[in-house]
């Protein structure tokens, strides 16, 4: 809430009030108007506390919201009018403002015990707040607002108190002002009776010492309604004194200040003895003086407006103050009544608000996106700079403010547009993705939102229409679209198993050769502790697990248990990539593991069997040719031609041992034989 | 000095071949047999005289041939090594070709013209 709004209203309803032409009911209304919409509220009322003869408080309505919504609003509102807006029953919220005397503050009206219902016809009511207006101590009036949408608070309260103080010290400076009024008129009428009664003094001298007797009352009458004047005249310094916004009266000759209320004291910091020994020039930057003076002498209207002035405070802090003077005669001196209101705080809003406009204008210039503000029949309120580059380049075509924006649209697209700012009058954002095509037979891919924009009461003021050209976007898409295919394809037709984990080891994908391979599918496998499945053994599993986690850049062989029920031979490599997934690639190496075996197998057979032979052919150098070159050795010394040299027997001893010794070496030689043959043919 | 040449040779009918031809070919030449290899190599270490020649059977007990060399080459003799061995295995004279102190491979029975050829060669 803005206090800069609130002292604005204030000082409006002063000025009409002090320049004396206002009408009381209206004054009021437009108070009653300005808090509603500073607090939000849906309805309220100002009113003044009266009393009947028993000392009974009542509530007299000053100022009513108009809640005349239905036919028993109206015949609620039209009944209270009739008997004078006039509220007896205590037994309410507001009843309860009176007979405390206290602020109250209900959120939740409906469960609260101090309200004693609503009349028939009476709006509904979610919230309240009923402040009471006290002047001297005593309740004079009463303010009761309600349904401001967030409730009602202390914070808010206190916000209005310079309102409230407005408030009490208008209904007591109009009561003044009417007893000041009736004191006159009665005054009038006994100073004719008076006059009429001299006369009548003349022509019936008998009459005197009653005569005499009447003017003696009469002039008793006089001083009680002097008094009455002198107490009106206190309730209209009352005004001038504890008036929230500073007053102050000078002398419009000397410039000198005859008079300064409290508000002006706590504003500029001097004290009242030092601001009668100033003059209105010693408030302002020197520089200001002649500017001041020449204002002053053009000659001022009774009330006038004197727009923005510079002052200086005691502390030489310099403020911006917005100026509002009415000619009186004061002490018999011609002076200026002023009221001055420090808008320094409300400049400054207006100048952030100034630049950060500026800063919005070229945050919305330099957006990417066409950006289009609509009111609510489609007609562009503000568009910006891209969009008006951007709709001149694609369609040669210039953007006028106040064009319905549908005009630039055609076919099917300002259809589906058409819908869309429908759907966002009722308060729904939405977003679509259109085609425009555009000259040389291109096509563009936009993405266009709407938003409703409403105001701080939540209601429509009109629709933010976004464009975003996302054709790069929608080609890369269309692009890695295709590039998915292919791979998809690629991995289905892959002769590997391929799968891919996320962190915690879910399965996300896998390709057909998996399925075809292992028997899962990755319906099968999704929150499934596939390890267990494929590797009952407990330490194959924790194996597979710390390969899987590793970095390990080779592939290792694993026997895995498939749906099928069966174990087969399989060869894995993991992958792991940057976004903590890891891809399993792996084989089916039963048929390669089968052949190895088979090479391995015929490998060692054949060892044995280079063994053998080399076995064999030892036996053959060694164990059969020692017998068989004994043999010979011995023939040829044998002595053929003397038989019965003495050697030859001995020649022939050894010959037959040497024969034995070689044919027990050809039966060892043929059983190991028999043997070999007899093994390999079992192996 | 007595000229001898040692035969080691687990077999006693070789040993007793190899004698007679030796004899006939080369009387004045003593002829010492061993039957063990071990005992031909601690006779060779003791022997104040060296032997012409040590003609050495592969295939024996105990010690055979290619140990009795390993031994034998530690002895550091300027001593002939022929080998002869019923072997006609291929690796049988691959191994020998690389020990150079064996100066020829004779495949029983020894003939008296390679034994002839062989004395001549060391120039007896």
């Amino acid at each position: 809430m803005d206090i800069t709004n609130l002292l604005v209203a204030i000082n409006q309803v002063q000025q009409t009030f002090l320049s004396g032409e206002y009408d009381a009911e209206a004054l009021f209304n437009h108070l009653l108007e300005t808090l509603l919409t500073l607090t939000e509220s849906e309805y309220g009322f100002i009113g003044r506390i009266l009393y009947r003869e028993e000392n009974t408080p009542y509530l007299k309505v000053i100022t009513l919201t108009n809640i005349a919504w239905n036919e028993e609003t109206h015949k609620l509102y039209e009944s209270h009018k009739e008997s004078g807006l006039e509220f007896h029953n205590l037994q309410t919220l507001f009843g309860k403002v009176i007979t405390t005397q206290e602020v109250v503050i209900s959120n939740a009206p409906l469960m609260d015990i101090r309200s004693g219902g609503l009349p028939e016809g009476h709006p509904a009511m979610h919230a309240f707040l009923g402040i009471p207006l006290k002047f001297k101590n005593q309740l004079t009036g009463l303010i009761g607002i309600a349904n401001r949408p967030q409730g009602y608070d202390k914070d808010l309260v206190d916000f209005l108190n310079p309102f409230s103080t407005t408030c009490t010290l208008l209904i007591q400076a109009i009561d003044a002002q009417t007893a000041q009024k009736e004191a006159f008129d009665k005054n009038k009428l006994f100073l004719e009776n008076t006059i009429a009664m001299n006369q009548k003094l003349a022509v019936r001298e008998e009459a005197l010492s009653a005569s005499e007797e009447e003017l003696r009352q009469t002039n008793a009458h006089l001083l009680q309604i002097n008094q009455q004047l002198e107490e009106s005249e206190n309730k209209y310094r009352y005004l001038f004194e504890y008036s929230p916004l500073p007053m102050w009266v000078y002398d419009l000759e000397t410039l000198q200040f005859l008079d300064v209320n409290h508000a002006t004291l706590e504003n500029y910091g001097y004290t009242k003895k030092e601001f009668l020994e100033m003059t209105i020039l010693d408030i302002r930057p020197q520089e200001d003086s002649e500017k001041i003076k020449n204002f002053i002498a053009q000659g001022l209207d009774k009330y006038n407006y004197s727009n923005i002035w510079r002052h200086t405070k005691k502390n030489s802090e310099i403020i911006d103050v917005e100026v509002v003077g009415h000619l009186i005669e004061y002490n018999g001196k011609e002076a200026r009544l002023v009221l001055a209101n420090n808008v320094s705080e409300k400049i400054k809003a207006e100048t952030q608000l100034r630049r950060s406009e500026a800063n919005l204008k070229a945050l919305f210039d330099s957006s990417n996106q066409f950006l289009f503000l609509l009111n609510k029949d489609f007609r562009i309120l503000q568009v910006n700079q891209t969009a008006i580059k951007g709709v001149k380049r694609i369609f040669d075509k210039d953007i006028c403010i106040g064009d319905a924006i549908l005009d630039y649209i055609f076919g099917d697209i300002q259809a589906k547009i058409r819908t869309s700012f429908h759907a966002c009058l009722q308060g729904n954002a939405q977003s679509e993705e259109i085609q425009i095509p555009v000259p040389n037979n291109k096509i563009l891919w936009m993405k266009t939102t709407c938003i409703p924009v409403l105001d701080s009461r939540n209601e429509l003021l009109g629709i933010s229409f976004s464009i975003l050209d996302i054709t790069e976007q929608k080609n890369a898409i269309v692009e890695i679209e295709k590039i998915n295919e292919i791979l998809q394809s690629l991995f289905d037709n892959l002769p590997v198993m391929v799968a891919m984990f996320d962190e915690k080891g879910e399965f996300i994908f896998c390709n057909q050769t998996w399925v075809d391979t292992l028997g899962y599918t990755l319906d099968e496998m999704k929150g499934t502790d596939m390890l267990a499945k494929f590797y009952p053994n407990p330490l194959e599993k924790q194996s597979a697990y710390e390969f899987m986690t590793s970095d390990s850049k080779e592939w290792k062989d694993f026997k895995t248990y498939t749906k099928f029920g069966t174990y087969i031979d399989t060869s894995w490599a993991n992958v792991q990539l940057s976004n903590h997934t890891s891809i399993g690639i792996g084989q089916d190496i039963s048929q390669r593991k089968n052949a190895e075996e088979k090479i391995y197998l015929r490998e060692v057979q054949l060892a044995i069997q280079n063994q053998q032979l080399r076995e064999y052919a030892f036996i053959t150098s060694h164990e059969l040719r020692r017998p068989l070159a004994n043999i010979l050795g011995l023939i040829s010394l044998f002595n053929f031609d003397n038989l019965a040299d003495e050697f030859n027997p001995m020649i022939m001893q050894n010959l037959i041992k040497s024969s034995q010794e070689l044919d027990s070496v050809i039966y060892q030689m043929n059983q190991v034989l028999e043997e070999k043959q007899y093994n390999n043919a079992h192996e | 000095m007595n000229k001898y040449i040692i035969l080691i040779d687990d077999d006693p009918i070789n040993n007793l071949i190899n004698h007679k031809i030796i004899s006939k070919i080369a009387p004045e030449i003593k002829l010492t047999a061993f039957e063990f290899a071990k005992e031909a190599l601690e006779s060779i270490k003791t022997a104040t005289n060296p032997p012409l020649l040590i003609f050495l059977d592969i295939n024996m007990p105990v010690m055979n041939g290619w140990e009795f060399l390993d031994e034998f080459n530690k002895l550091n003799t300027n001593v002939a090594v022929v080998i002869v061995s019923s072997s006609i295995n291929r690796e049988d004279t691959v191994k020998a070709s690389q020990y150079p102190v064996i100066t020829d491979y004779l495949v029983k029975p020894v003939t008296k013209e390679s034994f002839e050829r062989i004395l001549k060669k060391i120039s007896l």
